[in-house]
């Protein structure tokens, strides 16, 4: 008893808790646990023995039929790192490993243990998520003896598990479907070129390796080159690697762990996964090639190579719809030369003990990886994206689009990276210290990054272009305007659908960030961004708050170097990316949806929170109802929006056959000439009706007038009058006369003349 | 997903579900006792809620179980039943049930025995639940007189014969006492055969009659369960008994006792929430020295090797209570010992702890039953409330 005190106390009360908490656990056999040993790294092992849960016909013989019993001793791997990580879990050496979920097998002074993988996931994390620890493990494991007792560890209807990897410090990145495509006879081999990069971390050296989709034919010239590179002494990075993937024509329908760490452990692996034939072969041809390259050279050498094995399993992987496995090792092979005995020459040979490793297999990165990541689904389709303007807004949208595995991209902007654009933009400038690439070719190289391929790049101003005879791409899918120019706006809006086929999306911000505005048009472009902007600013007058935030919406004049300013607004990055975020996400929603009948406007503003961006979604807007008039010899062009319509319609109703009328408020654009009618003012009150006559009063108009053009941040203003003719009929003398004394109210532009009847509108300008 | 037999944790009472891992997952529903969750227990095992996880919708998007058995018609046999079933024709389905409600669950086929039910109207008056059951029984043996076999959700098989010629016409929808039948929804199934042990055929004489009514006249059924078609034989033996007493239980082994391998199980459930009624005559409460019946307890320890006897009852404490009753408790645990170290008695009121009972799991695999593996999350759950903290991402 004194003699088991003292042990005890050998070892710190953390560890000698930790075993009473393990003790602790229903499943665990009473006074099993123990401290198995204590390393002077600070870990610990904790030995128990568990209760499992057997058919009940196993109990007869204490062992199921897969070869679990009912009571199975356990090791608790204890780091020093306990209880910020958790522990590593063994299972007797003579354990069945042929059981699927268990990770490549352990070895500790040359004693095997069979790791089982309890958890999808990390450990660390389930045993933070339970407050008695290690119990949320045992509770795994508890559960992983029960099906492995029961020969139900998988489900044939979800899948074959693939070797687990996830513990293999080394990496290799391939695109899968391009190496099941080139898998072209039952059994064979192939080699694909690629780069490997080392770094040495902690837990040592790691290796991460890129595989490209095409295959290629050896030949001693480039092997000889590989070999020169990969064992050369100047800092190569990353270096050239070839990968040789062999497979074999059997099914390989039994379990293992990974064991290998040599080349002899590899060919045994080969024939495990049904593919020792092909990985023969392929292995002697790679020899071959290496003895022709190297026939004058002497001394041993090395070469390094990346070996995946395919097998194929009796059904379908987990998460995938093949049923063939990849199983890949990197392969440091050291080449002994020996003396042939056929023909007494010097030839190199594969040392046996050559190292082999684990490799943790990774998607390569493409728009179909993007896609799963960012939506759930795989499926890709091409749709073209015009990015117009690059800026700090631009770039945000289309690399969070570009990051979704949405493209192609052109990008158009004539601005070249300056330091100031670092403050707010989702790029940097690549040679640092030396600015002045254009942002096109910056935002090019970023996207880039994300796996497409090259963006479609246009370092010029996007109007000149056009004028220079640049055509939208006939399968245009969206144009992001996020130039924050008017003329730009404009110029989108006068396009025709066959000029542009592709839907616009306007995207602005305001007032320092303090709102932010979407606009997106509507079908064959009606309503259009320039619409939509017009009723935004009409929106305005009935919204106080958003008033007042725009009505500091100066652009600053910025000093960015000496004798240079930039119109621009104080803005952080981080309050871009708020609004960026939500207009990157409504374009996403939008390439994914139906065309939309109507035009969209949303209003965004910073939340209560200041954290947060709260965005208003305007009233759809069908399209506009347009006439095209002439004036001055000239052709103008009257857009109604429906609700301006519907009003009028309603009010002229209501008056039976009495006439009525009131003033239309909108935007005049007289470079386009065109006139946006977003809103009807009510008329004076000292206007008069009859049957055929309606006199326009004019008490308080002006007033009320230029109320609402202050309210609209003075975008907005008097564009015409309306009234209604209720037995038809075009405009008459008093109309005119009317007319004529309204435009004295601004300053002789034209004015619209609007008539209801029960037929329809009649418009015209005067 | 192998078959599975899941105990329902719903206190004194029972609800028990056979999933079989055939073509059509077939379901076979035992019993249900559906109480309302009230808000000071929120322990409470929602039992609506875990049996719907389990059930299957059809291709209209509609709950249903392929069979739903009423071993007898207490309350505590078919509490819920008319708020969570569809009791009617399958043309008057609500596919839209008002908010807050779910979709009431089909039944495609009804086991039910009549005389079980004229038995136990003799003493009691019966329920709600089970005026409901005995209704839509009704309109489906009706339905059957006037054009056979329905379809599934108007099918219904007569369990026992009765007297007096009562069931001879049902002939094509009645299984007697000892026949033995795999057809389950009108399909011939691959993976189970149904064994009637009762109810109790009717007797001639008055008294052996009222025996039989009072001592709670139940249906009595050993399901035979293989894990696949390739088992040579079934490899779980399932008995269930109602809240079968004392009484027929030594009719029935005194009917068995020579092939006592018919009332053989490798799980039971412990007739009336472990009632010490099911095994003595005698008082638990009041008699000074309660006796065991020799052959009711002979019935019901048929165990095979590595059996598990399952209560269904409300946490079983050692008092005067009774069901569950712990003298009951006790017997169970010392058949269990006599059939292997391996056999167990559980209770379905305490697993995996008295406070937060869940539903109790047993699996089906090619080597025999299997129980749930032993976990710890359940007890340490009363400590704290809640402790699983959810996953988060970075």
């Amino acid at each position: 008893m004194a003699k088991a005190k003292k042990t005890k106390s050998n070892f710190p009360q953390h560890a000698i808790d930790t075993v009473e908490l393990i003790q602790a656990h229903p499943a665990v056999l009473t006074n099993s646990a123990k401290i198995e040993k204590f390393l002077p790294d600070g870990s610990f092992w904790i030995k128990f023995d568990i209760n499992v849960s057997l058919p009940s016909n196993a109990y007869k013989t204490g062992k199921s039929d897969t070869g679990v019993m009912s009571v199975e001793p356990v090791i608790f791997d204890f780091p020093l790192s306990y209880p910020y990580r958790a522990p590593k879990i063994y299972l007797r050496d003579s354990f069945n490993c042929h059981l699927p979920h268990i990770n490549p097998i352990k070895v500790v002074n040359g004693k095997k243990y069979i790791p089982p993988c309890v958890v999808y996931g990390e450990t660390n994390e389930l045993m933070w998520s339970d407050q008695n620890g290690p119990h949320a493990i045992i509770d795994q494991l508890s559960e992983w003896l029960k099906h492995a007792a029961s020969g139900c560890l998988i489900n044939p209807e979800q899948g074959w598990e693939p070797m687990r990897r996830d513990e293999s410090s080394h990496l290799v990145i391939y695109n899968i479907q391009k190496l099941l495509n080139s898998l072209n006879s039952a059994e064979g081999f192939k080699f694909f070129p690629g780069k490997y990069l080392e770094t040495t971390t902690q837990s040592g050296k790691t290796v991460a390796v890129m595989i490209e989709d095409d295959s290629l034919k050896l030949t001693p010239k480039k092997i000889l080159q590989l070999l020169k590179l990969q064992s050369s002494k100047e800092n190569i990075s990353p270096k050239p690697i070839y990968a040789l993937l062999v497979w074999g024509e059997n099914i390989a329908s039994r379990y293992a762990p990974d064991f290998v760490s040599t080349l002899d452990e590899l060919l045994e692996m080969g024939a495990l996964l049904e593919c020792k034939k092909s990985l023969g072969n392929g292995l002697n041809d790679l020899l071959l090639y290496i003895n022709q390259s190297l026939q004058n050279v002497t001394g041993n050498i090395f070469c390094n190579i990346l070996l995946i094995m395919c097998a194929k399993r009796p059904y379908k992987l987990i998460g995938g719809n093949s049923d063939l496995e990849f199983v890949p090792y990197f392969t440091a092979l050291q080449l002994e030369q020996k003396c042939s005995p056929l023909t007494g020459k010097l030839t190199y040979e594969f040392n046996r003990k050559s190292s082999a490793e684990a490799c943790r297999h990774h998607h390569k990165l493409d728009r179909t990886l993007l896609k799963k990541l960012s939506e759930g689904h795989q499926e890709v389709t091409d749709q073209s994206i015009i990015m117009i303007g690059c800026g700090s807004l631009g770039s945000k949208i289309a690399l969070h689009l570009a990051r979704s595995g949405y493209g192609p991209f052109t990008l158009i902007d004539n601005k070249i990276f300056s330091p100031h654009n670092t403050a707010r933009h989702a790029l940097t400038d690549d040679l640092r210290g030396c600015f002045g690439q254009s942002k096109t070719e910056l935002l090019a190289n970023a996207i880039g990054n994300t796996g497409q391929e090259l963006c479609n790049e246009k370092p010029y101003d996007f109007i000149e272009l056009a004028k220079d005879g640049w055509k939208f791409p006939s399968n245009t899918t969206l144009v992001v305007d996020s130039t924050g120019s008017m003329s730009v706006r404009e110029y989108l809006s006068s396009l025709s659908v066959e000029e542009n086929p592709g839907k616009i999306f306007h995207a602005a911000l305001f007032g320092q960030g303090k709102v932010g505005l979407i606009a997106i048009e509507g079908p064959e472009r009606n309503p259009t961004i320039s619409d939509l902007s017009a009723k935004f600013w009409d929106a305005v007058i009935d919204h106080d708050e958003i008033r007042a935030s725009l009505s500091d919406s100066t652009l600053a004049r910025q000093f960015i170097g000496q004798g240079c300013d930039s119109y621009t607004m104080t803005m952080s990055d981080a309050k871009v990316s708020l609004f960026a975020a939500s207009m990157a996400h409504k374009a996403t929603q939008v390439l994914k949806s139906e065309e939309s009948q109507y035009g969209e406007i949303l209003i965004g503003q910073p939340d209560e929170s200041q954290l947060g961006i709260k965005w208003v979604s305007l009233p759809q807007q069908p399209p506009c109802t347009i006439f095209n008039t002439s004036y001055n010899n000239q052709t103008w062009e009257i857009r109604i929006f429906q609700d301006v319509a519907e009003q009028i319609k309603a009010e002229s109703e209501s008056w039976k056959n009495i006439e009525t009328g009131g003033v239309l408020m909108g935007k005049i654009t007289p470079l386009r000439r065109c006139i946006i009618i977003t809103r009807v003012v009510e008329a004076p009150e000292d206007s008069t009706r009859s049957e055929n006559l309606f006199v326009l009063g004019t008490s308080g108009l002006r007033k009320k007038i230029m109320k609402l053009h202050e309210y609209s941040c003075k975008t907005l203003t008097y564009v015409g009058t309306w009234h209604s003719h209720p037995m038809g009929g075009e405009a008459s003398r008093q109309d005119e006369n009317t007319l004529e004394k309204l435009k004295k109210l601004r300053l002789g532009y034209p004015a619209v003349c609007l008539i209801w009847t029960p037929e329809g509108f009649n418009a015209s300008i005067r | 997903m192998p078959s599975q037999i899941t105990f329902f944790p719903v206190g004194n009472g029972d609800m028990g579900l056979i999933r079989l891992n055939d073509t059509d997952k077939t379901s076979i529903l035992i019993d249900i006792n559906i109480r309302q969750n009230s808000e000071d227990d929120d322990t409470q095992c929602d039992a609506t809620d875990e049996l719907r996880k389990r059930l299957k919708n059809d291709k209209d998007g509609r709950p249903y179980v392929d069979v739903f058995v009423l071993t007898h018609p207490d309350q505590d046999h078919c509490r819920g039943l008319q708020e969570h079933f569809h009791l009617d024709s399958i043309e008057n389905y609500d596919d839209k049930p008002e908010e807050g409600k779910n979709k009431k669950i089909i039944i495609r086929e009804i086991w039910s025995s009549p005389m079980v039910f004229r038995r136990a109207s003799k003493n009691n008056k019966l329920c709600e639940d089970a005026k409901a059951f005995n209704t839509e029984a009704h309109r489906r043996i009706k339905l059957f007189k006037e054009q056979g076999i329905g379809e599934s959700g108007d099918r219904i098989l007569v369990i026992g014969e009765d007297k007096n010629g009562k069931t001879d016409d049902l002939q094509d929808i009645l299984v007697k006492t000892d026949e033995e039948f795999k057809t389950i929804n009108n399909k011939t199934n691959e993976l189970i055969s149904v064994l009637v042990l009762g109810p109790l055929p009717p007797q001639e004489e008055e008294e052996k009659e009222e025996q039989l009514a009072s001592n709670r006249s139940s249906i009595i059924m050993r399901f035979s369960i293989k894990s696949s078609k390739t088992d040579s034989e079934a490899v779980c033996r399932f008995l269930v008994g109602g809240d079968a007493e004392v009484y027929i239980w030594e009719k029935l082994w005194e009917k068995h006792k020579d092939t006592p391998e018919t009332l053989g199980y490798d799980v039971l459930l412990t007739p009336h929430h472990c009632s010490w009624h099911s095994l003595s005559y005698d008082s638990w409460n009041t008699a000074p020295n309660p006796q065991v019946s020799r052959d009711a307890r002979s019935a019901l320890a048929q165990a095979r090797s590595g059996a598990t006897l399952i209560a269904s009852s409300n946490p079983i404490k050692n008092d005067k209570n009774d069901p569950p009753c712990w003298g009951a408790k006790l017997e169970y645990e010392k058949i269990a010992k006599e059939a292997g170290i391996s056999a167990t008695f559980i209770c379905a009121g305490e697993h995996p702890d008295k406070n937060s009972p869940e539903p109790y799991e047993i699996e089906i695999h090619s080597e025999g039953h299997q129980r749930p593996a032993i976990k710890a999350i359940g007890s340490a759950s009363i400590i704290s409330g809640s402790t699983k903290e959810p996953l988060f991402h970075g």
